[in-house]
């Protein structure tokens, strides 16, 4: 290709004509703080990481006693303990992934390490939505049922159209709750990552 | 960090920094965008450097750096967007050797690079730099023969571009 060739000679001539920093420019420009994505992408997963960290603290700082209530059913401690075993998982997964990351990778390979660190965040997120979702189709019934007098009086007096309103009460309450939470979620991850799935995608497609 | 890697960095930096503004030209188009991506790739390098072992060049170790920062890990700032657009600046300077016609092509070629993606960017940005495609692919991460058949791809583009 004729132009290419010409733009190559001219490439070659315009180092003559670059920018010029000195030592002490270059020297100042490494105190400054980056932005990279990579930088963003840590704080944001941080950031979600730590979300299901601070519901379970602050559940436990407003009802302390929340796991050795009687009422509770004993499940229920069950499966808090083994909320906590698949978050701190996560975090591992999470922190080996990260440290995968690098610079000096192939333009593929780094790609390909951001992407998997994201996904690994993209997998708890699922994860907390789905236990949010479950929390709140427990939570809504067994407050209805207690603000109504207990499980045996509304079993004896509940009429179908109670039931039905209770019902689809909770599945509209915990669709709103995991559709704000994943609307939250999908705009600081798919606007910090648009760019990079698009170049993702583009070398994917290439064969390596 | 010691002050002697700090000092041997920054020198390293200032010896080759061709290279950095080189990948900058390609990939901003304006003269702040520009001094917010050779920061951005001079953190980047710096922050990689204690991992450099000399088994490479340091301007090869570069290349990588930078474009991996260029492409991956830069965010454009929007603050940028009102600056003078640098190609015509940089024209002036360039075009004294050549005649108009010449001239007039090369525009236009820089132009029809700007509208390539980031990934056909950095191919054309290691053609112009005289990397063969052994290189070119080890860069990017792909194999030698789909550098080549994407590097022939690009050319078509271009001559789309150039003569739609």
């Amino acid at each position: 290709m004729e132009e290419l060739d010409l733009l190559k000679k001219d490439w070659k001539k315009q180092e003559a004509h670059q920018p010029k920093l000195s030592y002490n420019d270059i020297d100042n420009m490494m105190l400054k703080k980056s932005s990279s994505l990579v930088k963003w992408v840590f704080y944001v997963s941080l950031l979600e990481l730590g979300f299901g960290i601070a519901i379970v603290l602050l559940a436990l700082l407003i009802q302390p006693d929340i796991l050795n209530d009687s009422s509770m059913p004993s499940w229920l401690n069950w499966f808090f303990y083994a909320s906590s075993v698949v978050v701190f998982y996560f975090i591992y997964k999470f922190f080996i992934n990260y440290k995968k990351i690098s610079t000096t990778s192939s333009i593929k390979d780094l790609m390909a390490n951001i992407m998997t660190t994201r996904r690994t965040v993209k997998h708890y997120i699922m994860y907390s939505l789905s236990v949010i979702a479950f929390t709140v189709c427990i939570a809504i019934p067994t407050g209805f049922i207690e603000g109504a007098g207990g499980v045996q009086k509304f079993t004896a007096e509940a009429t179908l159209s109670q039931y039905l309103f209770l019902a689809v009460g909770t599945i509209i309450a915990a669709c709103l709750v995991v559709a704000v939470f994943y609307g939250v979620y999908y705009l600081l991850y798919g606007l910090l990552t648009k760019q990079l799935k698009k170049n993702y995608k583009e070398l994917k497609q290439l064969k390596s | 960090m010691s002050k002697n890697l700090e000092h041997s960095f920054v020198t390293e930096l200032e010896r080759h920094q061709n290279i950095v503004h080189k990948v900058c030209r390609i990939y901003t188009s304006n003269k702040d965008q520009h001094n917010d991506l050779f920061q951005e790739i001079t953190i980047q390098l710096w922050k990689a450097y204690p991992k450099f072992r000399g088994d490479s060049k340091f301007s090869t170790w570069m290349y990588r750096v930078a474009l991996n920062t260029a492409i991956t890990l830069y965010r454009k700032s929007k603050r940028s967007v009102k600056t003078q657009d640098y190609e015509s600046v940089v024209f002036k300077i360039t075009s004294e050797d050549y005649d108009d016609t010449e001239e007039e092509q090369l525009k236009l070629m820089y132009k029809a690079i700007k509208q390539l993606s980031d990934i056909e960017k950095a191919l054309i940005f290691l053609y112009l730099e005289d990397k063969n495609y052994r290189e070119i692919a080890e860069t990017i991460g792909i194999t030698e023969v789909n550098a080549r058949v994407k590097m022939n791809r690009i050319k078509t583009k271009l001559k789309k571009i150039l003569n739609p």
